[in-house]
């Protein structure tokens, strides 16, 4: 008895929590680099999954018409379509602001998020996706419970994000100039660093998380629909970058498992007929618990 | 001796406000040239339109020959001229070997020629050595000066332009500071030095003086420290190696931006100047 309500939203959580982690990361990488919430990341997520869908099982939108090109190259389509969002974001948007106030740039932001909502809907109505497990199938049974290959995914391709971002931004020249753009972006200038090109690599990093976690969350899920990122990964991946320190990369991996699985052992263990909106809560208890605590967040400190 | 840098009729402003109207200067290769000047004279607009963080409105910079103006930092650095900024601007969330590194940034695949800068770099500044793990927001002022210096040096330039590395410094520390320009210079770089520390002339081949966006002295550093009569009247006296050569109220804190470090009054300075005497530079028309 015990096991199932403890096994079952584990697994779920820590899977759920790898999708708002990757998300998330993608805020700390653009609030490090602009000081920017960008209220447009749950759609780079959702636009990850349209194309990852449409992509795989083929498309006919207005003159353009894409044969089925399967799962895989599907999941290819939906992290370049978000990163290339990400690109468009950074061009159009974010760098001609780059002067104005902050508040400026973040309903900019806002405004991008539901400009991709409207696009959605043109894209797919308000109807609901089903996508497909990029690999079907139960490698193994834990206490009763049976884990799925995509579930395994999502957590190791998290795993993957985390210690890749780790070495860029520890060991790379290029991930030590993006950490020194956001710290003094003039001596930045003056070291010959292109503030631009660092810009366009940040939103385009973010936009390709986003990607992944629209490709990779929905199968284990359930669905996505018109809005998706926003509605189910932006306030819990806002969340979880929050509890990470908003700066720290693995503060922000870190965040989403933890928002993860306080939603889903809060979803399984309260009733929901006395107690609706349970996980909700759950998750805000955690979040003031923690900040009251370590104010600055779980690490507390850039990375 | 040859001319490393050339600046002709240069004219630089902020928004609509024309800050320098049309100075000339020339730095010749291998000397230490000093910039000295008040408050609000216009050192920092003219090092930063030298190294590409200011767009030039007019007149010409040349350095080996060619035209400069108007190119963007990256493209400088890459050429040899490097800015080691006013109010230090190291990154301070990254350590001493870290903020080095980034000096050497579009020079970062010349790997035999950089570990040979920054052997140089830990011999100039042992400290920072010492430190090199550190984060350098958490280094002393005079830490954090060094880590600039060396910071620009690690760019392996032909022209290091340096903004006000005393302010802030105790005297000591100040000769300190200069010493080590004197053996940068030495070691082959080029150095243009922005100061309000009269104790820089000692260290200077040349010096100019910078008045309202205009260059009111040029000579010898020998000429200008020996004579008290040519201090007193450009500089307002001061003790040197020891006073600055105008008191500053408040030091700018090391991360006020630049720009807006700038006090806005300071141009009226009570003291009676005998400005007759100024050798003004002439102002050929501008290009
Ligand atoms: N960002 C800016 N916007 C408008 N005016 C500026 C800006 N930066 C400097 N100025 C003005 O340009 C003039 C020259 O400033 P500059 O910073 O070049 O002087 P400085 O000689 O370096 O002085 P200091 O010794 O105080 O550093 C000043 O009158 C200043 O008010
Ligand atoms: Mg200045």
């Amino acid at each position: 008895m015990l096991g199932v309500t403890l096994v079952t939203p584990i697994i779920l959580g820590l899977v759920q929590g790898a999708g708002f982690g990757l998300v998330a990361i993608g805020l700390v990488l653009i609030y490090k680099s602009t000081r920017v919430f960008n209220f447009a990341a749950g759609e780079f997520a959702t636009l990850g999954a349209f194309a990852s869908y449409h992509f795989s099982h083929g498309f006919n939108i207005l003159f353009i018409s894409i044969p089925k090109l399967g799962l895989w190259a599907g999941a290819v389509a939906g992290i370049a379509v978000g990163a290339a969002f990400g690109l468009l974001t950074e061009r159009f948007v974010v760098r001609p602001l780059s002067n104005r106030p902050k508040v400026t740039v973040l309903v900019a932001t806002a405004a991008i998020a539901t400009t991709a909502i409207a696009l959605e809907i043109v894209l797919g109505a308000t109807k609901s996706f089903r996508s497909g497990a990029l690999v079907s199938g139960h490698p193994f049974v834990l206490q009763g419970v049976s884990l799925l290959w995509q579930e395994l995914i999502v957590i190791f391709v998290l795993v993957l994000a985390g210690v890749g971002l780790a070495i860029f931004f520890g060991y790379t020249d290029l991930g030590l100039a993006t950490l020194a753009t956001s710290q003094e972006p003039t001596a930045s200038r003056l070291m010959g660093i292109r503030l631009n090109r660092i810009s366009m690599l940040t939103w385009g990093l973010a936009g390709a998380l986003g990607g992944l976690a629209g490709v990779l969350l929905p199968p284990v899920t359930g669905s996505f629909f018109a809005a998706y990122g926003t509605t189910d990964l932006l306030i819990a991946a806002f969340t979880a970058a929050v509890l990470g320190g908003m700066t720290s990369v693995p503060g922000a991996f870190l965040g989403g498992i933890l928002v993860g699985l306080v939603q889903n052992l809060a979803l399984s263990n309260v009733d929901q007929n006395h107690f609706p909106g349970a996980p909700a809560v759950a998750v805000l208890v955690v979040l003031i618990g923690v900040l009251v605590v370590r104010p600055t967040g779980i690490l507390g400190r850039e990375a | 001796m040859s001319v490393l840098l050339e600046i002709r009729g240069l004219e630089v402003g902020y928004g609509a406000i024309p800050v320098l109207q049309g100075i000339d200067f020339d730095v010749e290769e291998g000397k230490t040239t000093v910039l000295l000047g008040l408050n609000g004279a216009g050192k920092t607009t003219t090092v930063g339109a030298i190294s590409g963080l200011l767009k030039p409105w007019g007149g010409t910079i040349s350095f080996e020959g060619e035209r400069i103006d108007g190119l963007e930092p990256p493209a400088l650095v890459d050429r040899g001229v490097t800015l080691v900024p006013e109010g230090r601007r190291v990154f301070p969330a990254l350590s001493v070997a870290q903020n080095l590194r980034l000096g050497s940034w579009t020079k970062r695949k010349r790997g035999a020629e950089l570990k040979d800068a920054e052997e140089k770099v830990y011999d100039y500044f042992p400290i920072l050595l010492e430190r090199r793990t550190q984060m350098a927001g958490t280094l002393s002022g005079g830490q954090q000066q060094m880590l600039a210096v060396g910071r620009g040096l690690m760019s392996l330039p032909k022209l290091i332009l340096i903004d006000e590395a005393s302010l802030g410094l105790s005297p000591a520390l100040a000769k300190t500071v200069f010493n080590i320009v004197d053996r940068i210079n030495a070691d082959g770089t080029t150095v243009i030095i922005v100061e309000q520390n009269v104790g820089v002339l000692k260290h200077a081949d040349n010096a100019l003086v910078m008045e309202k966006g205009e260059i009111v002295y040029r000579g010898s550093g020998e000429e200008l420290r020996s004579g008290d009569e040519l201090r007193r009247t450009y500089l307002g006296g001061g003790d040197e190696e020891a006073a600055p050569a105008v008191a500053r109220p408040t030091p700018a804190p090391a991360q006020a931006a630049a720009q807006a470090s700038a006090p806005a009054t300071s141009d009226d300075e009570p003291r009676s100047r005998r400005r007759s005497r100024a050798r003004r530079a002439g102002k050929p028309g501008t290009g």
